[in-house]
Protein backbone atom coordinates (compact mmCIF):
# COMPACT_ATOMS: atom_id res chain seq x y z
CA UNK A 1 0.00 0.00 0.00
CA UNK A 2 2.77 2.13 0.76
CA UNK A 3 4.06 1.77 -2.23
CA UNK A 4 1.42 2.41 -4.18
CA UNK A 5 0.64 6.11 -2.26
CA UNK A 6 4.00 7.07 -3.27
CA UNK A 7 3.81 5.99 -7.09
CA UNK A 8 0.42 7.74 -6.50
CA UNK A 9 -1.73 4.86 -8.33
CA UNK A 10 -3.92 4.83 -5.35
CA UNK A 11 -7.08 6.83 -4.92
CA UNK A 12 -7.59 8.85 -1.89
CA UNK A 13 -10.60 6.69 -0.96
CA UNK A 14 -8.64 4.02 -1.34
CA UNK A 15 -6.30 4.03 1.74
CA UNK A 16 -7.02 3.67 5.46
CA UNK A 17 -8.86 6.70 7.15
CA UNK A 18 -4.82 7.99 8.16
CA UNK A 19 -3.22 8.46 4.82
CA UNK A 20 -6.19 9.93 3.18
CA UNK A 21 -4.57 13.34 4.22
CA UNK A 22 -0.94 11.74 3.08
CA UNK A 23 -2.29 10.67 -0.29
CA UNK A 24 -3.75 15.14 -0.87
CA UNK A 25 -0.98 16.32 0.56
CA UNK A 26 1.71 13.62 -1.58
CA UNK A 27 -0.40 14.93 -4.88
CA UNK A 28 -0.03 18.26 -3.92
CA UNK A 29 3.30 17.88 -3.68
CA UNK A 30 3.75 16.37 -7.24
CA UNK A 31 1.64 18.72 -8.63
CA UNK A 32 3.00 21.32 -11.31
CA UNK A 33 1.45 25.11 -10.18
CA UNK A 34 0.71 26.15 -13.33
CA UNK A 35 2.50 29.37 -12.80
CA UNK A 36 5.76 28.69 -14.24
CA UNK A 37 8.45 31.26 -13.74
CA UNK A 38 9.72 33.16 -16.81
CA UNK A 39 12.95 31.95 -17.05
CA UNK A 40 13.03 29.75 -19.92
CA UNK A 41 15.02 32.77 -22.35
CA UNK A 42 17.70 32.56 -19.65
CA UNK A 43 17.85 28.87 -19.71
CA UNK A 44 17.88 28.97 -23.44
CA UNK A 45 20.71 31.49 -23.60
CA UNK A 46 22.90 29.34 -20.88
CA UNK A 47 21.90 26.28 -23.51
CA UNK A 48 23.22 28.36 -26.29
CA UNK A 49 26.28 29.41 -24.96
CA UNK A 50 26.95 25.82 -23.82
CA UNK A 51 26.20 23.49 -26.23
CA UNK A 52 26.58 25.56 -29.43
CA UNK A 53 25.35 23.53 -32.23
CA UNK A 54 28.63 22.15 -34.70
CA UNK A 55 27.07 22.07 -38.36
CA UNK A 56 24.44 24.61 -38.20
CA UNK A 57 25.56 25.72 -41.69
CA UNK A 58 24.71 22.24 -43.21
CA UNK A 59 21.37 22.01 -41.16
CA UNK A 60 20.02 25.29 -42.69
CA UNK A 61 20.88 24.18 -45.97
CA UNK A 62 18.39 22.10 -48.15
CA UNK A 63 15.04 21.62 -45.84
CA UNK A 64 14.54 25.28 -44.40
CA UNK A 65 15.82 26.54 -48.26
CA UNK A 66 12.99 24.61 -49.49
CA UNK A 67 10.58 25.06 -47.10
CA UNK A 68 11.26 28.50 -47.58
CA UNK A 69 10.27 29.44 -50.25
CA UNK A 70 7.38 27.24 -50.59
CA UNK A 71 5.61 28.30 -47.38
CA UNK A 72 5.39 31.77 -48.90
CA UNK A 73 3.06 30.30 -51.41
CA UNK A 74 1.32 28.37 -48.37
CA UNK A 75 0.74 31.62 -46.73
CA UNK A 76 -0.27 33.37 -49.94
CA UNK A 77 -3.18 30.31 -50.35
CA UNK A 78 -3.80 30.59 -46.37
CA UNK A 79 -5.41 28.03 -44.86
CA UNK A 80 -7.88 26.82 -47.59
CA UNK A 81 -4.61 25.29 -48.84
CA UNK A 82 -3.76 23.67 -45.73
CA UNK A 83 -6.35 20.75 -46.29
CA UNK A 84 -5.16 19.65 -49.27
CA UNK A 85 -1.70 19.98 -48.29
CA UNK A 86 -2.44 17.81 -45.71
CA UNK A 87 -4.00 15.04 -47.26
CA UNK A 88 -0.95 14.96 -49.71
CA UNK A 89 1.17 15.16 -45.79
CA UNK A 90 -0.37 11.84 -44.86
CA UNK A 91 -0.14 9.64 -47.43
CA UNK A 92 2.46 7.08 -47.53
CA UNK A 93 5.41 9.34 -47.04
CA UNK A 94 9.32 8.33 -47.28
CA UNK A 95 10.99 7.62 -44.00
CA UNK A 96 13.18 10.97 -44.04
CA UNK A 97 11.58 13.60 -42.62
CA UNK A 98 13.11 16.22 -45.39
CA UNK A 99 11.30 14.32 -47.72
CA UNK A 100 8.47 14.80 -46.03
CA UNK A 101 8.53 18.44 -45.53
CA UNK A 102 8.78 18.43 -48.85
CA UNK A 103 5.92 16.32 -49.65
CA UNK A 104 3.82 18.58 -47.30
CA UNK A 105 4.62 21.56 -49.17
CA UNK A 106 4.78 20.33 -52.40
CA UNK A 107 1.18 19.88 -52.35
CA UNK A 108 0.28 23.70 -51.38
CA UNK A 109 0.21 25.15 -54.59
CA UNK A 110 -1.90 22.41 -56.35
CA UNK A 111 -4.47 23.06 -53.28
CA UNK A 112 -7.76 23.92 -54.28
CA UNK A 113 -9.65 26.30 -52.56
CA UNK A 114 -12.56 24.82 -49.46
CA UNK A 115 -11.58 21.22 -49.45
CA UNK A 116 -13.15 19.62 -46.59
CA UNK A 117 -10.25 19.67 -44.85
CA UNK A 118 -9.51 22.86 -44.79
CA UNK A 119 -13.55 23.18 -43.40
CA UNK A 120 -12.44 20.98 -40.61
CA UNK A 121 -9.39 22.56 -39.91
CA UNK A 122 -11.00 26.47 -39.23
CA UNK A 123 -13.91 24.72 -38.02
CA UNK A 124 -11.92 23.73 -35.13
CA UNK A 125 -11.94 24.47 -31.74
CA UNK A 126 -9.67 23.90 -29.33
CA UNK A 127 -11.32 23.81 -26.59
CA UNK A 128 -11.72 20.58 -24.56
CA UNK A 129 -10.95 18.63 -27.53
CA UNK A 130 -10.41 14.86 -27.09
CA UNK A 131 -7.94 12.86 -28.74
CA UNK A 132 -10.27 11.51 -30.70
CA UNK A 133 -10.66 14.54 -33.01
CA UNK A 134 -7.10 14.65 -34.17
CA UNK A 135 -7.85 13.00 -37.47
CA UNK A 136 -9.83 15.61 -38.54
CA UNK A 137 -6.80 17.26 -39.00
CA UNK A 138 -4.36 15.16 -41.51
CA UNK A 139 -2.68 18.00 -42.50
CA UNK A 140 -1.58 18.82 -39.14
CA UNK A 141 -0.46 15.04 -38.62
CA UNK A 142 2.23 15.37 -41.74
CA UNK A 143 2.94 18.75 -40.61
CA UNK A 144 4.01 17.26 -37.01
CA UNK A 145 5.73 14.20 -38.57
CA UNK A 146 7.96 16.59 -40.14
CA UNK A 147 8.05 18.59 -37.26
CA UNK A 148 8.74 16.14 -34.64
CA UNK A 149 10.32 12.95 -36.39
CA UNK A 150 12.37 11.22 -34.21
CA UNK A 151 14.99 10.11 -37.31
CA UNK A 152 17.27 12.42 -35.65
CA UNK A 153 19.56 14.47 -37.42
CA UNK A 154 18.32 16.27 -40.18
CA UNK A 155 14.43 16.81 -39.10
CA UNK A 156 11.43 19.01 -39.66
CA UNK A 157 12.13 20.76 -36.63
CA UNK A 158 13.42 23.51 -38.91
CA UNK A 159 9.94 24.01 -40.30
CA UNK A 160 9.90 27.54 -41.26
CA UNK A 161 7.72 30.65 -39.81
CA UNK A 162 4.64 29.81 -41.48
CA UNK A 163 4.56 26.04 -41.53
CA UNK A 164 5.62 26.73 -37.87
CA UNK A 165 2.47 29.06 -37.47
CA UNK A 166 0.28 26.76 -38.91
CA UNK A 167 0.66 24.46 -36.90
CA UNK A 168 1.18 26.22 -33.67
CA UNK A 169 -2.39 27.99 -34.44
CA UNK A 170 -3.96 24.23 -34.37
CA UNK A 171 -1.87 23.81 -31.28
CA UNK A 172 -3.40 26.68 -29.23
CA UNK A 173 0.27 28.27 -29.14
CA UNK A 174 3.78 28.03 -29.75
CA UNK A 175 4.42 26.22 -26.89
CA UNK A 176 2.07 23.41 -26.76
CA UNK A 177 3.39 22.03 -30.85
CA UNK A 178 5.06 19.58 -29.17
CA UNK A 179 2.52 18.37 -26.89
CA UNK A 180 0.04 18.30 -29.40
CA UNK A 181 2.03 16.48 -31.96
CA UNK A 182 2.85 13.87 -29.29
CA UNK A 183 -1.23 13.59 -28.69
CA UNK A 184 -1.85 13.55 -32.90
CA UNK A 185 0.70 10.92 -32.88
CA UNK A 186 -0.98 8.97 -30.20
CA UNK A 187 -4.31 9.21 -31.40
CA UNK A 188 -3.44 7.64 -34.91
CA UNK A 189 -1.32 4.86 -33.57
CA UNK A 190 -3.59 4.38 -30.25
CA UNK A 191 -7.33 4.77 -30.84
CA UNK A 192 -9.17 5.76 -27.44
CA UNK A 193 -11.46 2.73 -27.73
CA UNK A 194 -8.50 0.27 -28.28
CA UNK A 195 -7.54 0.69 -24.27
CA UNK A 196 -7.80 -2.67 -23.03
CA UNK A 197 -8.21 -1.35 -19.67
CA UNK A 198 -7.28 -3.74 -16.65
CA UNK A 199 -7.78 -3.19 -13.12
CA UNK A 200 -4.01 -1.96 -12.52
CA UNK A 201 -4.73 0.91 -14.53
CA UNK A 202 -8.84 1.69 -13.26
CA UNK A 203 -7.24 3.13 -9.76
CA UNK A 204 -4.63 4.87 -11.90
CA UNK A 205 -7.68 6.65 -13.74
CA UNK A 206 -9.28 7.36 -11.40
CA UNK A 207 -7.02 9.06 -9.26
CA UNK A 208 -6.17 10.92 -12.35
CA UNK A 209 -9.83 11.65 -12.73
CA UNK A 210 -10.37 13.19 -9.34
CA UNK A 211 -6.93 15.44 -9.79
CA UNK A 212 -8.33 16.30 -13.29
CA UNK A 213 -11.51 17.12 -11.50
CA UNK A 214 -10.12 19.32 -8.89
CA UNK A 215 -7.90 21.23 -11.06
CA UNK A 216 -4.45 19.42 -9.71
CA UNK A 217 -2.04 17.86 -11.54
CA UNK A 218 -1.92 14.16 -11.40
CA UNK A 219 0.63 12.45 -9.72
CA UNK A 220 3.72 11.98 -11.97
CA UNK A 221 3.73 8.09 -11.30
CA UNK A 222 -0.24 8.22 -12.41
CA UNK A 223 1.10 10.50 -15.35
CA UNK A 224 3.49 8.54 -16.25
CA UNK A 225 1.96 4.78 -16.19
CA UNK A 226 -0.96 6.56 -17.99
CA UNK A 227 0.79 8.58 -20.56
CA UNK A 228 2.44 4.93 -22.00
CA UNK A 229 -0.69 3.19 -21.42
CA UNK A 230 -2.67 5.88 -23.80
CA UNK A 231 0.31 6.79 -26.06
CA UNK A 232 0.38 9.91 -24.93
CA UNK A 233 -0.51 12.85 -21.96
CA UNK A 234 -3.65 14.65 -24.12
CA UNK A 235 -5.03 11.06 -24.97
CA UNK A 236 -5.63 9.91 -21.19
CA UNK A 237 -8.85 11.43 -20.88
CA UNK A 238 -10.53 9.42 -23.45
CA UNK A 239 -8.33 6.53 -22.50
CA UNK A 240 -9.15 6.57 -19.17
CA UNK A 241 -13.32 7.13 -20.07
CA UNK A 242 -12.42 3.83 -21.91
CA UNK A 243 -10.66 2.13 -19.28
CA UNK A 244 -13.47 2.47 -16.73
CA UNK A 245 -16.29 2.26 -18.79
CA UNK A 246 -14.86 -1.27 -19.45
CA UNK A 247 -14.03 -1.50 -15.77
CA UNK A 248 -17.65 -1.29 -14.90
CA UNK A 249 -18.95 -3.47 -18.17
CA UNK A 250 -20.88 -6.69 -17.88
CA UNK A 251 -17.63 -8.58 -18.03
CA UNK A 252 -16.96 -9.31 -15.06
CA UNK A 253 -14.93 -12.50 -15.21
CA UNK A 254 -12.06 -10.09 -17.19
CA UNK A 255 -8.56 -11.95 -16.45
CA UNK A 256 -7.53 -9.52 -13.78
CA UNK A 257 -4.66 -7.76 -13.62
CA UNK A 258 -2.62 -7.59 -16.24
CA UNK A 259 0.97 -7.92 -15.49
CA UNK A 260 1.76 -4.73 -13.88
CA UNK A 261 3.74 -3.09 -16.61
CA UNK A 262 6.00 -0.70 -14.93
CA UNK A 263 6.47 2.29 -17.99
CA UNK A 264 9.90 3.13 -16.63
CA UNK A 265 10.95 -0.49 -14.77
CA UNK A 266 13.79 -1.52 -16.22
CA UNK A 267 15.34 1.29 -17.62
CA UNK A 268 19.33 1.26 -18.47
CA UNK A 269 20.40 4.21 -16.77
CA UNK A 270 23.42 5.29 -18.26
CA UNK A 271 24.48 9.15 -16.98
CA UNK A 272 27.27 10.37 -18.83
CA UNK A 273 31.02 9.59 -17.97
CA UNK A 274 32.69 10.90 -15.49
CA UNK A 275 35.25 13.23 -17.47
CA UNK A 276 34.96 16.53 -16.67
CA UNK A 277 36.78 19.56 -19.00
CA UNK A 278 35.92 21.84 -16.18
CA UNK A 279 38.12 21.16 -13.42
CA UNK A 280 36.28 24.09 -11.58
CA UNK A 281 33.33 22.59 -10.56
CA UNK A 282 32.78 20.42 -7.81
CA UNK A 283 32.35 16.53 -7.87
CA UNK A 284 30.39 15.35 -11.10
CA UNK A 285 26.80 13.02 -9.80
CA UNK A 286 28.66 9.80 -10.97
CA UNK A 287 29.67 8.92 -7.33
CA UNK A 288 26.77 9.03 -5.26
CA UNK A 289 27.61 10.91 -1.48
CA UNK A 290 25.02 9.94 0.89
CA UNK A 291 23.83 13.15 3.02
CA UNK A 292 24.83 13.18 6.57
CA UNK B 1 6.48 12.96 -19.27
CA UNK B 2 7.67 13.36 -23.21
CA UNK B 3 6.82 10.25 -24.13
CA UNK B 4 6.81 7.84 -27.58
CA UNK B 5 9.05 11.25 -29.12
CA UNK B 6 11.36 11.82 -26.45
CA UNK B 7 14.27 10.49 -28.10
CA UNK B 8 14.17 12.84 -30.98
CA UNK B 9 13.72 16.03 -28.90
CA UNK B 10 16.90 14.59 -27.02
CA UNK B 11 18.97 14.05 -30.45
CA UNK B 12 17.63 17.54 -31.66
CA UNK B 13 19.02 19.06 -28.23
CA UNK B 14 22.32 17.56 -28.52
CA UNK B 15 22.49 19.13 -31.96
CA UNK B 16 22.09 22.14 -30.77
CA UNK B 17 18.24 22.36 -31.38
CA UNK B 18 17.24 25.29 -28.58
CA UNK B 19 13.33 24.24 -29.56
CA UNK B 20 14.11 21.07 -28.25
CA UNK B 21 15.87 21.45 -25.37
CA UNK B 22 13.16 23.56 -23.94
CA UNK B 23 10.85 20.90 -24.65
CA UNK B 24 12.97 18.95 -22.31
CA UNK B 25 13.52 21.68 -20.17
CA UNK B 26 9.54 22.59 -19.76
CA UNK B 27 8.78 18.82 -19.12
CA UNK B 28 11.28 18.48 -16.57
CA UNK B 29 11.63 22.01 -14.64
CA UNK B 30 9.04 22.17 -12.55
CA UNK B 31 9.77 18.55 -11.15
CA UNK B 32 12.92 19.85 -10.79
CA UNK B 33 12.03 23.09 -8.79
CA UNK B 34 9.84 21.26 -6.30
CA UNK B 35 12.25 18.43 -5.75
CA UNK B 36 14.69 21.18 -5.02
CA UNK B 37 12.49 23.37 -2.81
CA UNK B 38 12.21 20.21 -0.21
CA UNK B 39 15.85 19.47 -0.45
CA UNK B 40 17.42 23.19 -0.95
CA UNK B 41 14.78 25.31 -0.53
CA UNK B 42 16.51 28.48 0.11
CA UNK B 43 18.70 28.31 -2.78
CA UNK B 44 16.22 26.31 -5.37
CA UNK B 45 16.32 28.22 -8.12
CA UNK B 46 20.09 29.18 -8.32
CA UNK B 47 20.21 25.38 -8.31
CA UNK B 48 18.04 24.77 -10.73
CA UNK B 49 19.92 26.96 -13.07
CA UNK B 50 23.49 25.07 -11.95
CA UNK B 51 21.61 21.81 -12.82
CA UNK B 52 20.26 22.96 -16.29
CA UNK B 53 24.16 24.26 -17.13
CA UNK B 54 25.39 20.96 -16.20
CA UNK B 55 22.82 19.04 -18.11
CA UNK B 56 23.80 21.08 -21.01
CA UNK B 57 27.27 20.36 -20.52
CA UNK B 58 27.06 16.80 -20.44
CA UNK B 59 23.54 16.42 -22.73
CA UNK B 60 26.40 14.64 -25.49
CA UNK B 61 27.61 12.30 -23.30
CA UNK B 62 24.34 11.26 -21.83
CA UNK B 63 23.02 7.79 -23.06
CA UNK B 64 19.59 6.62 -22.20
CA UNK B 65 16.09 6.93 -22.46
CA UNK B 66 13.92 9.13 -20.56
CA UNK B 67 13.34 7.35 -17.65
CA UNK B 68 17.32 7.64 -17.80
CA UNK B 69 17.39 10.86 -18.20
CA UNK B 70 14.94 12.02 -15.49
CA UNK B 71 17.83 9.83 -13.16
CA UNK B 72 20.16 11.68 -14.28
CA UNK B 73 19.10 15.20 -14.13
CA UNK B 74 17.81 14.10 -10.51
CA UNK B 75 21.17 13.02 -9.79
CA UNK B 76 22.77 16.10 -10.64
CA UNK B 77 20.23 18.04 -9.00
CA UNK B 78 21.25 16.11 -5.95
CA UNK B 79 24.95 16.90 -6.13
CA UNK B 80 24.18 20.63 -6.66
CA UNK B 81 21.71 20.17 -3.61
CA UNK B 82 24.22 19.31 -1.44
CA UNK B 83 27.15 21.56 -2.86
CA UNK B 84 24.68 24.66 -1.98
CA UNK B 85 24.13 23.03 1.29
CA UNK B 86 27.49 22.94 1.75
CA UNK B 87 28.09 26.80 0.57
CA UNK B 88 25.82 27.82 2.80
CA UNK B 89 26.90 26.34 5.37
CA UNK B 90 29.92 28.29 4.68
CA UNK B 91 29.37 31.80 4.28
CA UNK B 92 25.64 32.02 5.56
CA UNK B 93 23.07 34.31 3.79
CA UNK B 94 19.69 35.88 4.94
CA UNK B 95 17.67 35.33 1.98
CA UNK B 96 15.17 38.19 1.35
CA UNK B 97 11.77 37.36 2.81
CA UNK B 98 9.37 36.95 -1.05
CA UNK B 99 7.33 39.98 0.12
CA UNK B 100 10.07 42.34 -0.24
CA UNK B 101 10.76 41.00 -3.15
CA UNK B 102 9.40 42.83 -6.99
CA UNK B 103 5.86 41.63 -8.00
CA UNK B 104 5.90 39.51 -11.34
CA UNK B 105 3.74 40.14 -13.76
CA UNK B 106 0.31 38.27 -13.40
CA UNK B 107 -0.29 34.97 -15.08
CA UNK B 108 -3.64 34.07 -16.18
CA UNK B 109 -5.27 33.01 -13.61
CA UNK B 110 -3.11 34.47 -10.87
CA UNK B 111 -6.36 33.82 -8.41
CA UNK B 112 -6.20 29.79 -9.03
CA UNK B 113 -2.57 29.87 -9.52
CA UNK B 114 -1.88 31.17 -6.16
CA UNK B 115 -4.08 28.54 -4.57
CA UNK B 116 -2.93 25.79 -6.56
CA UNK B 117 0.34 27.36 -5.73
CA UNK B 118 -0.26 27.29 -2.01
CA UNK B 119 -1.03 23.86 -2.01
CA UNK B 120 2.18 22.95 -3.79
CA UNK B 121 3.96 24.97 -1.22
CA UNK B 122 2.55 23.83 1.71
CA UNK B 123 2.29 19.91 0.64
CA UNK B 124 6.57 20.53 -0.12
CA UNK B 125 6.89 22.26 3.56
CA UNK B 126 5.50 19.31 4.86
CA UNK B 127 8.00 16.99 2.51
CA UNK B 128 11.01 19.16 3.57
CA UNK B 129 10.34 18.92 7.40
CA UNK B 130 10.73 14.74 7.44
CA UNK B 131 14.44 13.49 8.39
CA UNK B 132 16.61 14.59 5.83
CA UNK B 133 17.16 11.17 4.64
CA UNK B 134 13.28 10.76 4.64
CA UNK B 135 12.54 13.74 2.85
CA UNK B 136 15.18 13.11 0.31
CA UNK B 137 13.89 9.45 -1.08
CA UNK B 138 10.11 10.74 -0.64
CA UNK B 139 10.46 13.83 -2.83
CA UNK B 140 12.49 11.53 -5.64
CA UNK B 141 9.51 9.13 -5.57
CA UNK B 142 6.57 11.48 -5.47
CA UNK B 143 7.90 14.74 -7.13
CA UNK B 144 10.70 13.20 -9.46
CA UNK B 145 8.38 10.01 -10.21
CA UNK B 146 11.24 7.51 -9.71
CA UNK B 147 11.08 4.20 -8.17
CA UNK B 148 12.80 2.38 -5.54
CA UNK B 149 15.68 1.18 -7.43
CA UNK B 150 16.51 4.64 -9.57
CA UNK B 151 15.95 6.29 -6.01
CA UNK B 152 18.41 4.10 -4.66
CA UNK B 153 21.16 4.64 -7.40
CA UNK B 154 20.53 8.54 -7.01
CA UNK B 155 21.18 8.28 -2.85
CA UNK B 156 23.20 5.36 -2.90
CA UNK B 157 21.42 3.03 -0.97
CA UNK B 158 19.72 -0.15 -1.43
CA UNK B 159 16.56 -0.38 -2.95
CA UNK B 160 15.08 -1.97 0.45
CA UNK B 161 16.57 0.72 2.77
CA UNK B 162 14.97 3.06 0.40
CA UNK B 163 11.68 1.73 1.10
CA UNK B 164 12.33 1.50 4.00
CA UNK B 165 12.72 5.22 4.66
CA UNK B 166 10.00 6.50 2.33
CA UNK B 167 7.66 4.14 4.75
CA UNK B 168 8.70 5.83 8.15
CA UNK B 169 8.64 8.96 5.99
CA UNK B 170 4.63 8.13 5.08
CA UNK B 171 3.91 7.01 8.43
CA UNK B 172 5.86 10.32 10.05
CA UNK B 173 3.54 12.47 7.56
CA UNK B 174 0.43 10.60 8.43
CA UNK B 175 1.03 10.77 12.17
CA UNK B 176 1.73 14.48 11.89
CA UNK B 177 -1.23 15.53 9.40
CA UNK B 178 -3.63 13.51 12.22
CA UNK B 179 -2.05 15.84 15.22
CA UNK B 180 -2.56 19.00 13.19
CA UNK B 181 -6.33 18.24 12.46
CA UNK B 182 -6.93 16.33 15.62
CA UNK B 183 -6.20 18.71 17.71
Amino acid sequence: MAERILDGTVHEDDVPPGYRDVVRVLASAAASPSLVPPVEAATLATFRSVHRPVDAPRRRSVLSKLLGAKAVAAAVLGTAAVGTAAAAATGTLPDAAQAKAHHIVAAVPDAKPAGHGAAAVTSRTRGGAGASDHPALPGVAGLCQAYGSGNGGENGNRLDATAFGRLAAAAGGAGKIGAYCRSVAASASHPAGSAAGGKDLSGACRSWQAADKDGRAPAAAVLARLTTAAGGADAIRPYCVAVLKEDKGPSADRPSAAPSESPRGNAPTAPPGNGHDQGDRPSHPAPPTPRG
Amino acid sequence: MIGAGFGGYLADARDGDEYAFAVLWRDLNPALLRFLRVVAPATAEDTAAEVWLEVCRGLDRFRGDEAGFRSWVFTVARMRAIDAARQAARRPVRPLPPDQLPDRPAADDPAGAAVEAQATREALALIAALPPDQAEVVALRVIAGLDAAQVGEIVGKRPGTVRVLAHRGLRRLAQHLAERTGV
